[in-house]
């Protein structure tokens, strides 16, 4: 068996920018959110909503995973980039395009948004061209890998749809539905993110919490399940069908992450590393926000008989939150202060280690700092779903200037592990230091 | 230098993530040690763990270090797996295993 192999991995320099701009696209989100209009609460493809759907997915949590694949798959699942460079000029593309498809939304300039979109696409393609040698050989067991190697094939199929409503919304080749965009936004949502978290998921959170008494035990079939499910449902929803149809696709939808959320929670709870850190606390905190998610789901599936003030909008609106913000965006944040600390202590400090005291993964990030970014947007996404469910729009608007202020903290954070000197905690440094030249 | 010495100096390698050094973590299995010559049988958290790379590299950066002439040969072993009960009473209570 071979170790683990970071220094396969691509420089600090190409993968922090993606983690560095990640918030970028929260702050955006929610600061389309702080201005929220009442249509936000009548309409869910209303442009303020479509354009906060997708700061959030494309420039906020796809960001941040594109530098998860690119430092995890070479490092972790032993892949490798065909294109250090091509990585940079990816990273270009998506942070020029992304304002610009957010923009296009917000003034309903369906030309313009024809134009963003084809810009996303090949941002896309650049992406997979990298990420599908990266995440290495789909052999059996690699979990991980599977789950990546599918997340970037719904990737392209919801690639693929979102540029063909973009064409028809300008050139009317046929009507874009509710259901098409909800099929669109579930291909995205479960199929993209979903697997990509819950794949990252199965690596990182055994690995940091130090799970050894339990193995997952139904990884593979909770893949197979959430593809099926994101892919059939996702078509059937384009469909535009009736209530019990549309409820029996939430169901499905939810299985797979449900099941993933269980095995996961059994994983946490029979950790050895009994303290928890930030990444361990947000694994718990974003399992939360899986149980809203899904239960929000189902009621929003059901529409307008279960909806508050028989407004299905408030509903959908509460759900989208709380499974972008809070199930997906907890974990990529609780993750991020994993990746990033690990990275710069690698390419920092690790040819120093054993020669001199050199500062700890825990020393080049500050837990206080983590811990007050994961109070502020945990906060902020309740007060949103809140807002959302309540149908009030000040509340809303508070949930999203919440979420901004998080995000410029998450910021600030993440700049400083990245461009901060770091020193080691006294308490590790060992006694004599032998190993000091 | 003796396998003593040897285990004195591999107590100076810390595990970046966990902030707790190897030995300590039961994560050296072996330590032989013939004239100057140094051999350590050693294991990681995880067969994946991202660190293990580095903690090999550790390890011989800590016995080279010094006027010392014979070779170190770190060898990476799985069998048998880490558990942390191999780990010693103040890594247990670091990990929050046991009070403090």
């Amino acid at each position: 068996m071979t170790l683990a192999a970071p220094g396969r991995g691509p420089a600090l320099a190409l993968v922090a920018p993606f983690f560095l701009a990640a918030p970028l696209g929260l702050a955006l989100a929610g600061l389309i959110l702080a201005f929220s209009n009442g249509d936000t609460l009548l309409a869910i493809n209303a442009p303020r909503t479509v354009a906060l759907t997708h700061a959030a997915v494309i420039g906020w949590l796809t960001m941040g995973i594109f530098g998860a694949v690119y430092q995890l798959g070479p490092a972790v699942l032993g892949g490798r980039l065909v294109s250090s460079r091509l990585a940079r000029v990816h990273f270009f593309v998506h942070a020029t395009v992304v304002p610009a498809f957010v923009w296009t939304f917000w003034q309903w300039d369906v030309r313009l948004m024809g134009y963003a979109a084809s810009g996303l696409v090949l941002s896309f393609i650049l992406f997979l061209i990298n990420a599908f040698p990266a995440i290495g050989t789909l052999r059996r067991g690699a979990l991980p890998a599977r789950y990546l190697g599918a997340s970037l094939v719904m990737l392209a199929v919801t690639a693929g749809f979102g540029i063909t409503w973009a064409g028809t919304l300008q050139h009317l080749w046929f009507p874009v539905t509710m259901g098409r965009l909800a099929g669109h936004a579930h291909l995205g949502l479960l199929g993209w993110l979903g697997l990509t978290l819950m794949g990252v998921a199965y690596q990182l959170a055994p690995m940091f919490n130090v799970v050894q008494r339990k193995r997952p035990v139904a990884g593979g079939p909770i893949l197979a399940l959430t593809v099926t499910a994101a892919l059939g449902g996702g078509l059937v929803l384009m469909a535009d069908p009736g209530p019990w149809v549309r409820l029996a696709v939430a169901a499905a939808m939810a299985a797979g992450p449900g099941a993933w959320g269980i095995e996961m929670l059994r994983l946490m709870l029979a950790r050895s590393r009994r303290t928890l850190d930030v990444q361990g606390r947000a694994t718990f905190v974003s399992l939360g926000f899986l149980v809203v998610t899904i239960c929000l789901g189902l009621l929003a599936a059901i529409g307008k008989p279960v909806s508050p003030g028989h407004e299905p909008t408030r509903l959908l609106l509460g759900y989208g939150i709380a499974g972008v913000s809070g199930w997906a965006g907890i974990m990529l944040i609780g993750n991020s202060y994993k990746i990033l600390p690990f990275l710069v202590w690698y390419h920092r400090y690790r040819q120093l280690a054993g020669i001199r005291p050199v500062p700890v993964v825990a020393d080049i990030y500050s837990e206080g700092a983590a811990r007050a970014v994961l109070a502020v947007h945990t906060t902020g996404t309740i007060v949103a779903i809140a807002g959302a469910l309540l149908g009030d729009l000040n509340i809303l608007r508070a949930g999203g200037l919440m979420l901004t202020l998080g995000a410029a903290l998450h910021m600030v954070s993440l700049a400083h592990i990245v461009l901060a000197p770091h020193a080691p905690a006294p308490r590790r440094i060992g006694p004599g230091e032998v190993a000091t030249r | 230098m003796n396998t003593r010495d040897v285990e004195q100096k591999l107590r100076h390698v810390i595990d970046p993530e966990l902030g707790i050094d190897i030995v300590s973590l039961g994560l050296v299995y072996g330590i032989e040690v013939e004239g100057e010559d140094v051999h350590i049988a050693m294991t990681t958290t995880s067969p994946q763990c991202p660190m293990g790379e580095a903690l090999v590299g550790m390890v011989e950066s800590v016995l080279e270090y010094g006027e010392r002439d014979g070779t170190t040969s770190v060898e990476v072993v799985f069998d048998p797996p880490w558990d942390v009960r191999m780990a010693d009473m103040a890594a247990l209570r670091q990990l929050g295993l046991v009070p403090r």
